[in-house]
């Protein structure tokens, strides 16, 4: 018997790659030669322990690269933006709007009524200055 | 919506409309798995972090190209692959024949220091980082990824009849390293 073989497909074994038909004769052959069988039990061994293998971890600094391109930053400002407008300050900012635009309103209504007449004047007035000194020169 | 159960396929679906929080969330669910094949195979952790941040890179710019039927897994790996291969050749740090040579499956002039070692998985790994760059990829890709031959085959650019040689070959050699700790 080739052992060479037979250990290929203890390898394929191990991937669940090896078809039924030949698990069979392998395991025949594993139950006659110490040789193979030593093998099975190594490779089975490694196998079982390169699965318990962590990862290594990315450096932070590889993190920050992609931060900075914009995708989780983007992704994570977007979302705080749109979760974080609470209903008290979306009340206040409501309010506060409304407040500026009666001041103004009223603002407008009171320079409208008692101060029109007294700054068109004062407008007349530069206006006409500046014709006379325009004339001067 | 929870995003770490959104699969990759529909992930892409989104990265390819222009949101960019579904690349950030296959990014972060990729990342260690694609920096830790890097750094097994250049054996550098500067050298691993620029070839794994360039795969990221083209993951989002290049997402476009990515036809359907493949996995995002195995299209990211074929891209670490060559960006490995692009930083050996940028950095010389191993030669290129390395990646090609079939004859030697595992270095025998670094010597295995694992008495100094206790864990068997720092054993494993010290004796993993040995195997010869052909060998050490077919390994990681299946090992650690789970890869079938075919898409192995289809990342390292070669057939599956190579991909069951290199991992017999790789098996028989990691057995024989650590045959003394077994
Ligand atoms: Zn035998």
């Amino acid at each position: 018997m080739d052992h060479q073989k037979i250990q290929e497909q203890i390898s394929q074994f191990m991937d669940n790659e090896l078809p039924k038909e030949l698990q069979q004769a392998l395991f025949r052959h594993l139950s006659e030669c110490e040789l193979c069988r030593e093998f099975f039990i190594d490779t089975k061994t490694i196998h079982d322990a390169v699965k318990e293998l962590a990862y290594d971890t990315v450096p932070h600094a590889m993190d920050r690269k992609f931060e900075v391109l914009g995708m989780k930053e983007t992704a994570s400002q977007f979302r705080n933006r749109t979760l974080t407008i609470s209903i008290p300050t979306a009340v206040y900012s409501i309010g506060a709007v409304i407040m500026m635009t009666l001041f103004m309103y009223v603002v407008g209504n009171i320079q409208e009524k008692y101060l029109s007449d007294q700054f068109l004047q004062s407008v007349n007035i530069s206006r006409q200055q500046q014709t006379i000194s325009f004339d001067v020169n | 919506m929870n995003t770490t159960t959104v699969p990759d396929e529909e992930l892409i679906v989104q990265l390819k409309n222009g949101e960019l929080n579904a690349g950030s969330v296959l990014y972060i669910r990729h990342k260690n798995a694609v920096y830790s094949f890097c750094l097994r195979m250049l054996k550098d952790p500067a050298a691993a972090q620029d070839a794994a941040q360039e795969t990221f890179l083209k993951m989002i710019t290049k997402i476009q190209s990515i036809e359907r039927g493949v996995t995002l897994k195995s299209w990211l790996f074929s891209v670490a692959r060559n960006e490995v291969l692009m930083v050996v050749r940028r950095k010389k740090i191993i030669s290129m024949e390395q990646f090609d040579d079939e004859t030697v499956v595992f270095d025998h002039s670094t010597p295995l220091s694992i008495t100094l070692q206790t864990e068997m998985k720092e054993k494993l790994l010290t004796a993993i980082m040995q195997l010869k760059p052909a060998y050490r990829e077919a390994y990681l890709l299946r090992e650690t990824e789970g890869f079938t031959y075919e898409e192995i085959a289809t990342t390292t650019l070669t057939t599956v009849s190579a991909v069951k040689s290199k991992l017999f070959k790789a098996r028989a050699a990691l057995n024989e390293m650590l045959k003394p700790y077994l």
